[in-house]
């Protein structure tokens, strides 16, 4: 099931990706395993737990590239575009998607992350626990509105 | 007469707008390198073309100048000027308007997020507004910085590519430049509730305009001197980035065999003697032509714009873009 959601969602990333960036999608099963429980608690529609390991996965892909931006460094253009464009393309794709609430549920904890790494801290960021936080809210707030019918 | 003045814009306004983006940001520690970094960058000038057209294009709507275009306008600075810090670290320059630019006083890997950050604050400043008749807010930062990026990968995929082709060229420079001053037209007029057609003509409008204004900056690099530019003049093509002059001069079968020895280990002497000989070919009166008919392109929508009474403005913007000497 798992392997199944993943590669589904790699598939969807990669034909919404320009061909022009040449950006090869590509998360460890371990990188994944941090948003699979996540998902697996709450009872969401197949294509938006595709939607959200989508969403999971341009984003740590982004913070990924940007981090690897050492002066240099062969690929450092590349790098600094890749992170650009992941970043640009997170909120086409949450746009698509119509996930907007989670993109300003996470939007003051992402700018917070790059406050902290402008300033050499460099602490590992994990964007699971955040989307868990809103999924939790979303489903308490449902589950209110369920109970007020 | 300076561009806002001419469209009776207060400046002072809109620059307070983008500087609080920063120092009003609860969560950035007061005079921290962040924080002093933007402020600099921001405050070293800039023609703030991008927030005049947000404002511009509001002009266009139902409803008068708003707190929300006021914001717009700020996010557009704050975009551009996050992929200036990017750019600059890509271009590995030293100034940026004539000062140091900002990677070289933070570090590349600082400097880039503290990039990420502009970006990332304009994405939590605008989820505010939320709903689907509200999703344009977004342009600024989705479908705009993504076509900014894929443009940039163009033209590093195309350096030093005297193959390049007319179409690769244009295809480059609408990405790079010309869609964000579209969508600045575009996001003002819809935040103003302009009606969707016409928000749509002041895309295309900005469309042509921005063409117009990259062959410029193409064609500056070849006739400013450092001190205008605040950068070294002829850094295009030491950089191996092949403009619309260097194109034109390429078809001429007596220029191109010596620009083609143009790559990453040329000296800055044989740089020099291929801009000298660009520079006295007809390249750059070519180039002056293109630049000439986006803008004709863009005269014609303003024609069709005529009955609003904003059309005066696409004027000036128009006057300003054919007259720019920086």
């Amino acid at each position: 099931m798992n392997r199944q959601l993943i590669e589904d969602t790699f598939r969807l990333l990669q034909a919404e990706i320009s061909p022009i960036a040449g950006i090869q999608l590509h998360l460890s099963l371990v990188e994944c395993e941090q948003l699979l429980p996540v998902l697996e608690r709450y009872d969401l529609e197949y294509t938006r737990k595709v939607h959200l390991l989508g969403l999971y996965t341009i984003l740590t892909l982004a913070a990924q590239r940007h981090m690897e931006c050492v002066p240099h460094h062969p690929d450092l253009t590349r790098n600094i575009l890749d992170g650009d464009y992941l970043y640009s393309f997170y909120l086409q794709f949450a746009v698509k998607c119509r996930e907007l609430d989670l993109v300003a549920y996470l939007a003051p904890s992402i700018k917070k992350m790059q406050i902290r790494r402008s300033s050499g801290d460099w602490t590992q960021e994990n964007p699971a626990a955040e989307m868990a936080l809103f999924l939790d809210q979303e489903y308490k707030g449902r589950n209110r509105t369920s109970k007020a019918i | 007469m300076k561009l806002h003045e001419a469209l009776n814009i207060n400046l002072n306004q809109i620059n307070r707008e983008i500087e609080n983006l920063v120092a009003r940001d609860k969560d950035v520690p007061p005079r921290s390198q962040l924080q002093q970094s933007i402020l600099g960058l921001i405050g070293s000038g800039g023609k703030r073309l991008r927030p005049l057209m947000v404002i511009v294009g509001s002009r266009f709507g139902r409803k008068p100048v708003d707190r929300r275009t006021l914001q717009l306008s700020a996010a557009a600075e704050f975009i551009h000027a996050a992929s200036l810090i990017h750019d600059d670290i890509i271009d590995n320059a030293e100034l940026r308007r004539g000062e140091p630019a900002l990677h070289t006083r933070t570090g590349v890997l600082p400097a880039v997020h503290i990039g990420n950050y502009m970006s990332a604050r304009v994405i939590e400043l605008l989820s505010k507004y939320t709903g689907d008749k509200n999703r344009y807010v977004h342009d600024l930062s989705s479908v705009a910085t993504a076509q900014l990026c894929l443009g940039e990968y163009q033209q590093m995929e195309h350096a030093y590519d005297y193959d390049l082709t007319m179409e690769q060229y244009f295809e480059k420079s609408r990405n790079k430049t010309a869609l964000l001053m579209a969508t600045c037209l575009r996001v003002g007029a819809l935040s103003a509730e302009s009606p969707e057609e016409i928000a749509d003509l002041l895309y295309t409008f900005g469309e042509a305009l921005g063409m117009s204004f990259q062959i410029q900056d193409d064609l500056l690099d070849f006739t400013q001197s450092a001190e205008v530019l605040g950068k070294p003049a002829g850094s295009d093509l030491r950089h191996g980035q092949v403009t619309l002059p260097v194109l034109f001069a390429l078809q001429d079968p007596k220029l191109a065999p010596a620009i083609r020895t143009i790559g990453p280990a040329s000296s800055e002497a044989e740089v020099d003697t291929v801009l000298q000989l660009i520079k006295n070919s007809d390249a750059l009166y070519r180039t002056e032509q293109v630049s000439q008919d986006y803008l004709e392109q863009a005269a014609a929508i303003v024609e069709q714009l005529s009955h609003y009474p904003a059309h005066t403005d696409l004027k000036t913007l128009l006057q300003y873009f054919a007259g720019r000497d920086h």
